[in-house]
């Protein structure tokens, strides 16, 4: 198809100290969990490329918080431009929940939509398959507490037993790209300069 | 954040300026476990940007971080026998004699109600406070300027709004409503007579005609008989604030040499794709005995182009910049002057006081004292960077404000596994007391982490390896409502006002929204110069300090504006909305109190560029891991393979298909072009005779130097 639509979107994974972001990128990015745990070296994001439907293809960077970025202090860059988010915390321990707020705080304080809005969140409850009946139990107070906080949507996910991510990342997917509808991105004509590319001053973004 | 660290690592860093996030980041892609730590709750240290209203509340700090509120930590418990301790200096002092105004009057009643209200209705308030109300974080009185906060700084009196005083001392009495003076009755009073004996000399330079007249006309206004105006001639201040996120205010503001180590590191290490970037677009400057800026010829088709200099200084200039650019080949060409200033030197070159002017101040940058070696070397610097990134820029400068860059290294650094944890202070270090080497640090949670190496920014010394503090660099910044050179397009703009009389030198960087410094049709104006007194208690005004290139540059202060009869002020320049001034403050170094292992990172001086903190960051690094590669390319996340083992770099960064690759297009517009020097090229002279008088324009496009 001649007019097939790209898309773009950067999507940020929040959450506690050994919550499981890695695991579900890697679920969801490369299909595969390992038991294994270690920390995540030299990678800012990973890619994913959807073949939403027809004529729509998108590209889904997958923000992990980086190696030991893990206090909450990420810089500029990790925020810049994205337009979703995933928060996750461990359904069997109490204190992941507890920090969810703080992170969305976080992303509300940090990143905005053009248009002012705050960027849509996700909530995950993941490792649902080590307790039935976890942190999320209570439905109906879930979906009270995502309303109140401005969770656009939650899950119980675990990536060890591939439940729900991919749901979630469609749903989120599906968001984004209603948002991206509702407004024109970025103005694409003030193009800043590339530094691998000399004497090309309107050049997209900055080392591809 | 008072989680628990690990309990060792190789290297900790203290600070978050740029040379500590460089060397942070290098020492991580290579496998060094680190930890970063700052005691502020944002990246950067003194190299940060802020938005606007981020910065009127640290202007308005006693000092940057005194919420001490941690327990008490019990240091008996965490050191042993064989070792000393050495204490933190708990407040930090990077800036001094802060103050910031906002100039626009706050929205009447009248204007939302349409109907005529008293304006003095509104002037009620006689103090001003930051507010926590998003929407009108300072209350303010209408029309009078406005010290938006200030730094209340006890042994300071500078800090007062001497200005006021000053300006009107035919009346000290006369407070302005909206005017504050939180210190009333604070030792800064006291010795107000201090200010009162400055006076004289202040009138001195403030016998502008017009200027006196604003005072006046603004004193009247103040007295609430203020005339409504239908169309006021600037924005209301809530709609000012209304944009608060969108300026990002540079406590050092800097430029980046297109061929300067920045640029080369940003490419080698990749670390430029997690940042965008604009070209400086012109050079201006003031030419003494005039009053307007104009733009300085750098590149060859500038030179072409000029209107400013003649066919003979265009042909001279453009010789002169020839051999520059390749000094070194030319020996006989300046060995009588090597040690001899630049400008004699350049007079030997029968450059005219108006070229001279332009390569001492806005080509080299450097003084007429400078060494003739200096100068070239400095010329040449330039030249280099000339053309690589456009035809006639050769600076860049971070979007977003060059708070950006040393984030972009934390990140680098983050990515590689290291620990950054803000909002950590740390009290004191651990010194062996045989070895004295450093053993580690403990931290305002009375955890103590060991390391091998320790790395500090300057405001972080240990008091014992402080040799005292003083002044480097004084600032101002300004929000005004124009370019100060309006033209067609956004510009991004390096200015050097040269020394007049008893006025320094400043140097001045202006951009806006191009470079997402400020939203639409606001500019942000950085001046800097070198202080006029280093001592850090001596009295200064930083208002008078700059009191000369605020005339050079700007109209007024749009609260004058408003008052006078604009036909009063210089339509062209624009006006400043918002104003701070502050001091940079550095603390020498004692070398010989100080361990072997332990590193101190300088603060931001007054130098244009970032060679100097590159360099600081590379030799630590050199020191610490001394077979190592600095700032290897990290590769991007479409080279990482990955397998079951979990994420694995194809190739690593540590080859790249084409290590040669690097830009070379553009490499120094008088760079490769030895035989202009050799010989007298007969149709570039006839070029520059067309060129003046209007004739053909062979040379419009870029680097066609060779019409
Ligand atoms: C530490 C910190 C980092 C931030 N980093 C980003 C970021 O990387 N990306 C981001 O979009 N917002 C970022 N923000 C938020 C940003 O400063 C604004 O608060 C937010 O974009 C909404 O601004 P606005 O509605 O006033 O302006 P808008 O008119 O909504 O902004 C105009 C456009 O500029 C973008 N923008 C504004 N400020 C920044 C900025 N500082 N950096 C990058 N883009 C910016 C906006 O996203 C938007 O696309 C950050 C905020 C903080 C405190
Ligand atoms: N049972 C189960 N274990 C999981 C699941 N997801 C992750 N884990 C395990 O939880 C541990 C932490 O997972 P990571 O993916 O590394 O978590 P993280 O949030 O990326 O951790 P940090 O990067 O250290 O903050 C690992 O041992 C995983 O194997 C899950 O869905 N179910
Ligand atoms: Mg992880």
């Amino acid at each position: 198809m001649a007019d097939k639509k790209e898309y773009l979107f950067k999507v940020l994974v929040v959450g506690d100290l050994g919550v499981g972001k890695t695991s579900i990128i890697k679920r969801y990015v490369h299909q595969i969990f390992s038991q294994h745990y270690r920390a995540t070296i030299g990678v800012d994001f990973a890619l994913k490329v959807i073949h939403w439907n027809d004529d729509t293809l998108i590209r889904l960077q997958l923000w992990d918080i980086a190696g030991q970025e893990r206090f909450g202090n990420m810089t500029r860059v990790y925020y810049r431009e994205a337009v979703g988010a995933f928060v996750v915390f461990d359904v069997t321990r109490a204190s992941t929940f507890e920090a969810v707020n703080k992170w969305k705080n976080d992303l509300d304080s940090k990143v905005t939509l053009p248009n002012g809005q705050n960027i849509p969140a996700v909530l995950l409850g993941n490792k649902c398959d080590q307790m039935k009946e976890g942190l999320t139990k209570n439905k109906s107070q879930m979906d009270q507490y995502c309303k109140e906080k401005g969770f656009v949507a939650w899950y119980e996910t675990s990536a060890k037993a591939n439940i729900n991510v991919e749901e979630a990342a469609k749903f989120l997917v599906g968001q984004m790209l209603a948002n991206d509808k509702t407004y024109p991105s970025r103005d694409l004509d003030l193009n800043s300069l590339d530094l691998n590319m000399p004497l090309e001053e309107t050049k997209t973004g900055c080392c591809g | 954040m008072d989680e628990v660290l690990p309990e060792e690592f190789d290297v900790i860093l203290i600070g978050t300026g740029l040379p500590e996030s460089v060397l942070s980041g290098a020492l991580s892609r290579i496998g060094k476990n680190v930890l970063h730590v700052d005691s502020n709750e944002y990246y950067g240290g003194s190299w940060a940007s802020f938005n606007i209203k981020t910065f009127d509340k640290l202007m308005s700090e006693t000092q940057m971080h005194q919420e001490d509120n941690s327990n008490p930590v019990n240091l008996e418990a965490l050191i042993s026998e064989d070792e000393e301790f050495l204490l933190m200096s708990a407040s930090q002092q990077n800036l001094s004699n802060c103050q910031s105004y906002c100039y626009l009057s706050k929205q009447p009643d009248w204007v939302v109600a349409t109907n005529v209200v008293e304006p003095n209705v509104v002037a009620e308030p006689d103090e001003v406070e930051i507010s926590d109300d998003k929407d009108s974080p300072v209350d303010v009185a209408t029309t009078a300027p406005t010290m938006v906060q200030k730094h209340s700084d006890t042994e300071d009196l500078s800090c007062r709004d001497v200005d006021f005083e000053e300006r009107n001392n035919s009346d000290n009495d006369n407070e302005k409503p909206g005017v504050s003076d939180k210190q009333s009755g604070d030792p800064a009073k006291e010795k107000s007579t201090d200010n009162d004996s400055r006076n004289g000399q202040v009138d001195a330079f403030n016998n502008a005609t017009s200027e006196e007249k604003l005072e006046n006309a603004s004193d009247q206004s103040s007295q609430a008989d203020l005339p409504h105006k239908e169309t006021p001639l600037f924005p209301f201040y809530e709609k000012f604030y209304e944009n608060w996120r969108r300026f990002n205010l540079d406590l050092s503001p800097k430029v980046m040499f297109s061929r300067g180590q920045l640029v080369e590191l940003l490419i080698q290490s990749n670390v430029c794709r997690y940042l965008e970037f604009r070209n400086v677009t012109r050079t201006l400057t003031v030419l003494s005995g005039e009053n307007r800026l104009q733009p300085v010829p750098c590149s060859r088709a500038d030179v072409f182009k000029s209107k400013f200099v003649t066919v003979v200084e265009k042909r001279i200039l453009m010789r002169f910049l020839t051999l520059c650019a390749n000094f070194e080949q030319h020996p006989q060409e300046y060995e009588a002057y090597k040690d001899r200033p630049f400008q004699d030197f350049l007079q030997s070159k029968h450059l005219s006081t108006k070229v001279q002017h332009f390569i001492i101040h806005s080509i080299a940058m450097v003084s007429e004292q400078t060494s003739t070696m200096e100068g070239l070397h400095a010329t040449q610097k330039f030249l280099k960077s000339l053309g690589r990134y456009g035809s006639s820029h050769a600076f860049l400068c971070p979007m977003y404000g060059v708070g950006e860059l040393p984030q972009a290294f934390s990140r680098l650094s983050a990515v590689f596994g290291g620990t950054f944890c803000l909002r950590r202070r740390v009290i004191g270090i651990v010194a062996d007391k045989t070895s004295r080497a450093v053993k580690g640090v403990i931290d305002s949670t009375g955890q103590k982490i060991k390391c091998q190496h320790l790395v500090l920014d300057e405001s972080h010394l240990p008091d014992i390896c402080r040799s005292g503090f003083k002044r480097e660099v004084s600032r101002a910044i300004y929000v005004t409502d124009k370019s100060v050179s309006p033209s067609e397009t956004e510009e991004v703009s390096l200015i050097t006002l040269p020394p007049v009389g008893n006025f320094p030198l400043y140097r001045v960087i202006e951009a806006g929204p191009l470079c997402c410094l400020s939203p639409n049709n606001y500019y942000v104006v950085h001046a800097l110069t070198k202080p006029s007194c280093v001592d850090e208690n001596a009295i200064v005004d930083l208002k008078e300090t700059f009191h000369s290139a605020e005339k050079t540059m700007f109209a007024g202060t749009a609260a004058e504006l408003e008052i006078a009869n604009n036909n009063e002020s210089d339509k062209q320049k624009p006006a400043v909305l918002w104003a701070a001034y502050f001091n940079m403050m550095s603390c020498g170094v004692n070398n010989d109190s100080l361990p072997g292992n332990v590193y101190v990172m300088s603060s931001p001086g007054f130098e244009l560029g970032f060679d100097k903190a590159m360099n600081e960051a590379r030799r630590t690094f050199e020191i610490i891991c001394p077979d190592e590669e600095f700032l290897p390319r990290a590769p991007e996340p479409e080279e990482i393979v990955f397998d079951d083992e979990g994420y694995k770099s194809e190739n690593n960064g540590n080859s790249r298909e084409n290590p040669n690759e690097q830009p070379e297009a553009g490499n120094g517009d008088y760079m490769e072009t030895e035989e202009d020097l050799q010989e007298e090229e007969e149709p570039d002279v006839q070029g520059l005779i067309d060129q003046e008088q209007g004739v053909g324009d062979h040379v419009s496009d870029g680097n066609g130097d060779n019409a």
